[in-house]
Order: structure tokens, then C-alpha cells, then sequence
């Protein structure tokens, strides 16, 4: 397998105030294609901010970020921005759809930002909307849907442009066992069905059992994978 | 209670824009209400100053008529009623011409005795020479008049009086007021009243009579006595109450009018804003409750934060109202020199910081009320149902509004015309404000279909985005309001210009005059002067009241049934005109018709000279003069009722430059003291006066714009604040920073052109009704509509928007993503 995702002595200072706090301190992390990997650790040990470095959300005081060899540290907004488009998909704790779009213009919204006829992404449109369970529902707006079918709704929307990369921040960390279970088999199936590299953060083990690699972070390091 | 209000100070403090935006709207609110409160003092004060200049202090007139056996008569008759009155001046007015360095120029010449002038109108000399004793040719004259033609106490004048020369000597000069007072026509010069009276061989008479009562109340009475003591001349008031009401309720209508426009700005204003106040002290409100306090509790911090903002307001509001109090009164000043004294009661004071309290008061009510319902464990765990039903009554609460706003007015009594006009006037603003959601989503489904064309895909992101987005939503009423509030204004003062230009374009003839003693043998002679085509002398009457309707005709032309039509270009059937020969018959304008609530075949009976006469209506036609408040009947009747010898107006016709005929005409007829004037200088007087008027009225309506504005930028920024994590999430899943700009752009456009359009069609329906509801004031005039106004004003509310949304544009390209999305 080849890496797809690579960090190289990845470092990330806050500035709070007056004190400048070091979260990441030098990250060196290979992350191969089709692989399914949880990131853990106590709270403030820097496993999102590295899921966001990761993403090109947020950009790295020192240190590079290769995604599918190229480093995105060095990228500019449109380059990046394309790259979130095409390459990355992202799915967050709460869920983060927008509220006044229904199911479907929330999926659709990584095409309509790559400039794509809607027209020629209905069909994808379908298969997506089967997979995640929800074709009955995609009229409804998001506050209209539970959080389970909204972060099915989230999973649609990073699967709509069929990154080869799905990062997901704490993906069940806003639902109960049950959903967050049924959310985690998605995920897994995504991974095995479509060879999707999946990296998550979570706090929760039963939902890192779900992974093939457990990267854990302690105080901005690796403490083990 | 020291720690809420170091509270309630510190969130006021905090947020300085929002803080900026409340106190601007509740200070203009409050300030355009005290400014129009005293501008009905002011005005009427500057009303009364203005005529001060001729009447003083008297509330009796008495001087001869036309048709009164001589223009002198004797004080002792009116003496006889001497212990009802205060003061009886007698007087002998005249005029004359100076010439100076080439130019001519007109004095009005009173003559008085000292004493008398100071009881009738008190004035202040700068210095004297050989004024006492007064008499002989001495003369006393403005020391402003004085400094502006280099004329020096003991200078010698020699006027042109009665077609001799005299020359009087300056023996003082005076502060330009009172009597001294520039009416910006003529001169005015008072001489002792005995020298006047030889030239004019008086023999003891006088000209007028100015009198005082001692007890006002008896007023009426007093004029009946005099009326029969001095049979043949006019024992008038000097101003009636019914003019000072008229006058000033002209002006202060339409401002009020503006000022309304404004505080309903200022209530939807402060209203958004406490929305978002309330929302973003919900967990601080949480907190509080969870710690013990009372919904009373908390609720009253927040009301006692929404008086601080008013009381805030009000104090500034104040002090903003003199000056635009002062501007006001500048520019409608009836005449230049006219001396402003503002007039104003601390009542009005008073009630103006107390409406500002008011304003922010109720229009945060609400949004207090509703945060207190909210159970406290719906705060803390922040599941706070939200309705998603579409409010569907709104809509039809609105099509009611302005369906009752369109279809009501016809039916409205004349008298309620106005206070019920300018109800339906806002019920249409409120109706059109409640379509706005509907009439959006309506927009936006079409220019989502156009927008995928003309801007890509960030269009169709845009237009998603809008459907239902209250940021928006709140800029586009206040758009509305404020541009369809500048459009009925711009309009209305467009077609009043228009129709002065088109009442002139009415007269087939070229010069309007008056001429003392007019009759046929001066038409003749007028007939043969060069470049006299035709002449037209018309008998008059005014203020002649309607004994059966307790109502008044303000204007009547007693018509020649074969010149009138040639003269003037009138919607009448000439055939009808014609009928007014038959009898005591008469036309009036549709004004009058809606007024008196008449119909054809009905019978006014009017108090006229010779009694009280009875005339049938016999057709109606349209005509602005006097604002509507004219009628015509036949001369012969005219002559007859009013006992009218010589004409009171004089049309001529020239086939020559009106200027030189009219300045030949004035030469030429020098010594009958003639009033000349060609229809080019009436028009350009009258759009001179109409213009300075609706400067002001533009000012307000702009002020309007302006607090829009205001509201406009702060709506953006709040949207910007509550979209920023939905913006981070757009960002999140590609979108770039560009993208983000031009989608910010495009919404701010169509906001705006949906503001605009709105704008437009809520100023289209106010348009339609305000004539309706005006003609209560000013008559029946058309509406003249003008497209280039409707399309600049869609272009202001796009221009407005866009540039507001400048700032939040930058803003969300430079967006911290993370922080944004981790934020909940």
C-alpha cells in the first residue's frame, strides 16, 4: 500500500493571550491508502488539530502535510480549496450542515463548489442517499432530521465527490451508542466497499475497534500506533 | 443594583455599533418629533412675524374697498367704540418709486404719528436728526435698507410720489423690524402721517384703520358694530385663526408625515436589534435563572438596558431637534431677512425625550417577552424549539392591509381624510413589510434560474442561502421602507413642480396684472398699447363663506362666457359655461365637490356683499388654482352679488417679449399703482417656493435613507457573525476564498435588487394613495410618475447594499475555519 497521508515533524503553536501554547510537537505520521485509522487521546493532546492540519483547514507552524504527494502546507487558497473539494471529505462531531438547505443541496454542495452541472451528479446523487439510508428524507431540511440522520446526511456529503481520503472528527461524539454504532458500520463499509482512506478522532474505544490502526497522542506527541 | 447597572453600562458599551445604530435611531426619532412639534409654533410665529411688518399688533382692520365711496374716511365713527379697544391708529399708506445709481426702486410710504406707530408696532431707532418734532417731509427708514444702498441719516431722498418729485429727509433710522421689517418686496418708509395726508388732500381722513381689542373674545361682535358703523368699507381681522390653522398644517402635515416614516424605521430598527440582544445574553440569562433569578428579574435588566438606550437617546435626540428645528425654519423662511425665532414649550421637550424612552421601550418589548417564556432547561441545554411553520397569516394580514389602503380612501369623509389617510398610509407600509418573505422566496426561485447563468454555481448558492435568511429579510423592509418613503416624496415634489409648470401652461395669455380702478375704459386703453394682443379683466371675490355648509369658497371668478375659454384652457363644456349666464348658477372645482360633499343641482348659499345669495351647482372641472378651492360664476352675477365696479385681475395677451409689454405696461400705467407680472416670472417664483419646501422634505426622507443605511450595514454584519460557522463548514468542503467573496457579493446584490425592487412597488402603492389623502391639504393634483426615479432607486438599494456588505465580505475570507467550526 502506498501512503497517502504524510506528516513530517509537524509542529502547532496557539497564541492565547500573552502565552503561546505548543499543541503539536513534531508529528511524524504515515497514513497508507485504503487504510481506516483512529486517532485518540486525552482531551487537549492535539488529535484534532492534526486532523485539521491534515485537512488543510488550519496550517502548521512548522513542518509539512503530503497529501497524495503533494504538500498542502505550501498550497495556496485555491489549490487547497480544490483539494477539499476532490480529494478530502470531511465529517464533524456536530455535524455542521447548513441549516436553511434540505438533505439534498447539502450533499450537492461540494459539486455546486466545484462548478459541476447538478444535473450530471443525480444519478450518483441516488446511490449515496441508498447507501446512507436517508432517500426518503431528502426534502427535509436538518433540523427536521435526528443527529444520527444528520451525520448521515454529513457522510453523504464527503462521499458526494468520492474523495479518496474521509476525515471525521469525532463522528459519534454527539450521538447515542446505538446510532453511533450504526454510524461507525457506515464508515467501515465506505472503507471496505470503496477503498476510502478513513482517519477519525474519537474519545471512544468502541468506536476506534472499528479501525485497522490506533495512532495515540499524548501532550502534542505520539505516544504509540 | 450598583452591579446591574455596571452591567446594563458595560453591555451598552460593549457592542459600539449596535450601540450607534439604537441611539441614532432613537435620536432621530425623537429629534424630528420635536422638530415638527415646534415647528407649528415657529411657523405660525414666522406667519404672524410676517404680517407684523403690515398689521402690528392689531386684530381690526378697517379700509376702503373699490367700491367705497373714497379711499380716506374719519376715525370718529370707530372712536365711538373706544372702551372696547385698546388702540385706534389711524394711517395713510402709499407708494413710491426712488431712483437710485440707474435703478428704480419701490417704497411702501406709511404714514403715521409716533405714538400711534409705537402702540401698533413697536420699533427701535439707531439714531436720529431732527426727528421731533415730526413733521414736515422727514422720513424714517431700516438701517439695513440704509447700508444696503449707502443711504446716511440726514441724507436728502427725492421720490417719485403721486407722479411729482418730494424730497424727504432722513431724519432716523431704524432696526429692521416691526414696521422696518424687509418683506423682500418693497422698501418700507414711515413719514409723519399730516404730510401724507396734504399731498394726498385727506383732510383729516386716513386710509386704514388699525385696531386692537381690549377683550379678543368679543371680536365678532365688535366687527358687526363696525361693519354697520362704516357700511361701505371692509372691517376685516387682520389674520385669521383659519389662515394660521391652514398655513401651518400645510407644513407640519407632511413632516409629520416624514417623521412617522422615520420612527416606524426606528421601531423595526431597535426591534431587530434587541433580537439579536436578547439572543446573545441566553446564557447569561440561563446562568442567572439557574442561580435563582426570577424571569421578572431578568427580564427587567433587559428592559432597563432598553431605557438607557432611549433615555441615551432622547438627551441627544433634544439637543439634535434645535438644529434640525433651526434648518427647517431656514429653509421655508417665507421671505429672506425674515427674522427666526425658535418657538418651542419644555412640554415639547418633554414629550419628545419621553417618546424616545417609548420608542426603544416597546419596540424591545417583545423580543424581552419572548426570551423570558423560554424554560430555563431549554437555555442550558440549549434545545430551544424553534417553529418552522410558515407563518401564513402574515401574508394575508398583509394583502388586507394594503387592500384596505387601496380600496378604503374614496370612502373616507373629507374631514378624517387626513388623520385616517395617514393611518392607511402606514397600514400599507406595515401590509407590504409582512409580503416581503413571500414576495423574496418568489424573487429568489427566478433569479436562481437566471443566476446559474449569469454568476455559476456560487449564484444557485447565493439564492439557496437567502430563502429564509431573516438578516436579509431585515434589510430588504428596511430598504423598503426607506426608498419607498424617498420615492413618495421625490415624487410628490416632481409633480408638484410639474404641475406649477402645467397650471401656467393653463393660461393662453402672457401677463397677469392688477391695476387700481380697472375697468372697460382701461381695457381700451391697454387694447392700444403696441404689442397688447388681447386683454381680459375678470371680477373676483375671496373667502366668501357657504352659510348652509359652514364652509368657505376661497376664490370665485365672476366669468365672461366668451373670453374665459380664450383665455384659459379649462376642461369645460363651453356650453356649460354658457349656463352660468341663465342664473345664480356655479361650477366648482372637483376639490370643492369632494370637500363640500356635493352634487350637481345642489345649492350653496354664499354670504356675499349685497347678502346672502343662493347659487346652483351646475358642473365641476378641474383647476390647482388655490389649491382647488375656486369656483366660477357668471360676471353678471358677480357685478351684482358683490356690487363689483372695476376688475380684479387683468389677463393680457402680447405677441411681443412678454418682459418688455409687461415693463412698458408698468410705465405706461405708473400712477394707478400697477402690479405686473408675466406668467415666466410667476412660475419661476412659485417652483422657487415649492422647491426650498421639498429640499427639506428630500433632507428628511434622506435621513430616513441614512438610518436604513445604518441598518442595512448592521444587519449584514449580524448575519455575518450568525452565518460564520455555516460559512467555515462551506469553506471545510471546498469552498475558496473567492468563491466565499463573490458569493457574499451576490447576495448583497440580490438583497439589494429585491430591497430595491420591493422599495419600488411598496413607493408605487404609496404613491397611489397619497394623492387621495393630500387633496385633504393641498387640493386635487395629479401624480406624475417618472421611471428614471423608480430605476435609481433600485439602483440605490443595490448600491447600498453592496457596499455594506463589503466589510462582512472581506471579513469571511479571512475566516478562521477551526475556530469557526469547532464553536458551538
Amino acid at each position: 500500500m502506498s501512503p497517502i497521508i504524510e506528516t513530517i515533524q509537524l509542529y502547532k503553536t496557539f497564541k492565547m493571550g500573552e502565552i503561546e501554547v505548543e499543541v503539536l510537537k513534531g508529528i511524524d505520521l504515515t497514513i497508507n491508502a485504503g487504510e481506516f485509522v483512529s486517532i485518540m487521546g486525552p482531551s487537549g493532546s492535539g488529535k484534532s488539530t492534526l486532523l485539521y492540519l491534515m485537512g488543510g483547514l488550519d496550517k502548521p507552524t512548522t513542518g509539512q502535510v503530503w497529501i497524495k504527494g503533494r504538500n498542502i502546507a505550501v498550497m495556496k487558497d485555491k489549490e487547497i480549496s480544490i483539494l477539499r473539494r476532490r480529494t478530502l471529505g470531511f465529517v464533524f462531531q456536530f455535524y455542521n450542515l447548513i441549516p436553511n438547505l434540505n438533505v439534498e443541496d447539502n450533499i450537492m454542495l461540494p459539486v455546486l463548489l466545484d462548478g459541476k452541472r447538478l444535473k450530471s451528479y443525480r444519478r450518483k446523487l441516488e446511490a449515496i442517499l441508498e447507501t446512507v439510508g436517508l432517500a426518503d428524507r431528502r426534502r427535509h431540511t436538518p433540523r427536521e432530521l435526528s443527529g444520527g440522520q444528520q451525520q448521515r446526511v454529513a457522510i453523504a456529503r464527503a462521499l458526494i465527490n468520492e474523495p479518496d481520503i474521509i476525515l471525521a472528527d469525532e463522528p459519534t461524539g454527539n450521538l447515542d451508542t446505538k446510532t453511533g454504532t450504526g454510524i461507525m458500520e457506515l464508515l467501515q463499509k465506505i472503507n471496505q466497499e470503496q477503498g476510502k482512506t478513513i482517519v477519525q478522532v474519537t474519545h471512544s474505544r468502541e468506536a476506534a475497534a472499528y479501525s485497522q490502526r490506533i495512532i495515540n497522542l499524548r501532550d502534542g506527541k505520539v505516544w504509540e500506533q | 443594583m450598583r452591579i446591574i447597572i455596571k452591567f446594563i453600562l458595560k453591555n451598552v458599551w460593549e457592542k459600539k455599533l449596535r450601540t450607534l445604530l439604537i441611539l441614532a435611531s432613537v435620536m432621530l426619532s425623537s429629534a424630528l418629533y420635536f422638530a415638527t412639534e415646534a415647528l407649528s409654533d415657529t411657523a405660525a410665529d414666522m406667519f404672524l412675524e410676517r404680517f407684523r411688518v403690515y398689521y402690528g399688533t392689531a386684530d381690526l382692520l378697517i379700509y376702503p374697498t373699490r367700491e367705497s365711496p373714497s379711499s380716506f374716511f374719519y376715525r370718529n365713527r370707530a372712536e365711538q367704540f373706544g372702551d372696547e379697544l385698546e388702540y385706534i391708529v389711524g394711517s395713510i399708506e402709499t407708494s413710491a418709486t426712488l431712483s437710485h445709481h440707474g435703478e428704480t426702486l419701490r417704497l411702501s410710504v406709511n404714514g403715521f404719528t409716533l405714538p400711534e406707530l409705537e402702540k401698533l408696532n413697536p420699533f427701535f431707532l439707531t439714531g436720529e436728526d431732527k426727528l421731533l418734532p415730526f413733521r414736515g417731509k422727514k422720513l424714517i427708514i431700516s438701517k439695513k435698507t440704509a447700508a444696503d444702498y449707502g443711504f446716511k441719516l440726514g441724507d436728502y431722498l427725492e421720490l417719485d410720489l403721486l407722479g411729482a418729485k418730494r424730497k424727504f429727509y432722513i431724519a432716523a433710522l431704524a432696526e429692521p423690524v416691526g414696521p422696518f421689517q424687509d418683506d423682500g418686496q418693497n422698501i418700507n418708509v414711515v413719514v409723519p402721517l399730516d404730510t401724507l395726508a396734504t399731498i394726498l388732500n385727506a383732510r383729516g381722513r386716513v386710509a386704514i384703520l388699525y385696531l386692537k381689542l381690549k377683550d379678543p373674545a368679543r371680536k365678532g361682535e365688535l366687527m358687526e358694530k363696525l361693519r354697520a358703523a362704516y357700511p361701505r368699507y371692509q372691517v376685516a381681522e387682520t389674520i385669521t385663526i383659519q389662515e394660521l390653522k391652514e398655513y401651518t398644517r400645510t407644513l407640519t402635515t407632511t413632516f409629520q408625515l416624514m417623521g412617522t416614516v422615520v420612527l416606524f424605521m426606528a421601531v423595526y430598527i431597535i426591534n431587530t436589534s434587541f433580537k439579536v440582544i436578547t439572543r446573545e445574553r441566553l446564557p447569561m440569562i440561563g446562568t442567572f435563572r439557574s442561580i435563582g433569578a426570577t424571569r421578572k428579574m431578568t427580564s427587567f435588566v433587559l428592559i432597563a438596558e432598553s431605557i438607557t438606550y432611549g433615555a441615551i437617546g432622547g438627551l441627544l435626540g433634544c439637543g439634535l431637534g434645535f438644529i434640525l428645528l433651526y434648518l427647517i425654519t431656514l429653509q421655508i423662511a417665507s421671505f429672506p431677512g425674515a427674522t427666526i425665532t425658535l418657538r418651542y414649550t419644555p412640554a415639547q421637550l418633554g414629550q419628545a425625550f419621553l417618546l424616545a424612552v417609548l420608542i426603544s421601550l416597546v419596540s424591545s418589548l417583545l423580543p424581552i417577552l419572548k426570551i423570558a417564556k423560554i424554560p430555563v432547561k431549554e437555555i442550558i441545554f440549549n434545545t430551544i424549539s424553534k417553529p418552522t411553520r410558515r407563518k401564513r397569516w402574515k401574508t394575508v394580514l398583509g394583502l388586507i392591509l394594503i387592500a384596505g389602503a387601496v380600496f378604503l380612501p374614496p370612502y373616507i369623509p373629507f374631514p378624517l381624510l387626513l388623520p385616517v389617510g395617514m393611518l392607511l398610509i402606514f397600514a400599507s407600509i406595515i401590509g407590504c413589510i409582512l409580503l416581503i418573505p413571500g414576495l423574496t422566496n418568489l424573487f429568489l426561485t427566478v433569479f436562481a434560474r437566471v443566476y446559474r447563468y449569469l454568476f455559476g454555481n456560487e449564484g444557485i448558492l447565493a439564492a439557496k442561502n437567502l430563502r429564509g435568511n431573516k438578516g436579509i429579510l431585515n434589510n430588504i423592509s428596511l430598504l423598503a421602507i426607506g426608498i419607498s418613503s424617498l420615492l413618495m416624496i421625490n415624487t410628490i415634489s416632481f409633480s408638484v413642480a410639474t404641475e406649477v409648470t402645467n397650471f401656467y401652461r393653463n393660461c393662453n395669455f402672457q401677463i397677469w396684472g392688477w391695476v387700481w380702478q380697472a375697468d372697460r375704459n382701461l381695457e381700451a386703453i391697454l387694447r392700444k398699447i403696441e404689442g397688447v394682443e388681447a386683454v381680459y379683466g375678470i371680477y373676483s371675490a375671496n373667502y366668501l363663506e357657504i352659510t348652509n355648509r359652514k364652509d368657505r369658497i376661497n376664490l370665485i371668478h365672476g366669468v365672461n362666457k366668451y373670453k374665459h375659454l380664450d383665455f384659459w384652457e379649462l376642461d369645460i363644456d363651453p356650453e356649460l359655461l354658457a349656463e352660468l349666464d341663465t342664473g345664480r348658477k356655479i361650477l366648482l372645482t372637483n376639490t370643492l365637490r369632494e370637500r363640500l360633499q356635493v352634487q350637481k343641482g345642489d345649492l350653496l348659499t354664499l354670504k356675499m356683499s349685497r347678502g346672502e345669495r343662493t347659487y346652483q351647482i351646475i358642473g365641476f372641472y378641474d383647476s390647482l388654482m388655490w389649491n382647488g378651492n375656486f369656483a366660477l360664476i357668471a360676471e353678471k352675477y358677480m357685478k351684482m352679488d358683490m356690487g363689483k365696479q372695476y376688475y380684479d385681475d387683468l389677463f393680457i395677451k402680447t405677441n411681443l417679449d412678454p418682459d418688455l409689454v409687461s415693463a412698458t405696461l408698468k410705465k405706461r400705467l405708473e400712477r394707478r399703482y400697477p402690479s405686473i407680472n408675466t406668467i415666466a416670472d410667476f412660475e419661476a417664483s412659485d417652483r422657487e417656493n415649492n422647491a426650498s419646501f421639498f429640499r427639506v422634505m428630500r433632507g428628511f426622507s434622506l435621513l430616513a435613507l441614512v438610518i436604513g443605511i445604518f441598518g442595512v450595514f448592521n444587519n449584514l454584519i449580524i448575519s455575518f457573525l450568525e452565518r460564520q460557522r455555516a460559512l467555515a463548514v462551506l469553506r471545510s468542503v471546498g469552498m475558496s476564498k473567492n468563491q466565499a467573496l463573490k458569493m457574499f457579493l451576490i447576495e448583497a446584490l440580490t438583497g439589494g435588487l429585491i430591497g430595491g425592487i420591493v422599495g419600488a412597488l411598496c413607493g408605487y402603492l404609496l404613491i397611489s394613495i397619497s394623492p387621495m389623502i393630500l387633496k385633504a391639504v393641498a387640493g386635487k393634483f395629479p401624480i406624475h410618475q417618472s421611471l428614471s426615479l423608480y430605476l435609481s432607486s433600485i439602483l440605490a438599494g443595490i448600491l447600498i447594499t453592496v457596499t455594506a456588505s463589503t466589510s462582512p465580505a472581506l471579513k469571511s475570507s479571512k475566516l478562521d475555519i477551526v475556530s469557526a467550526i469547532k464553536y458551538e
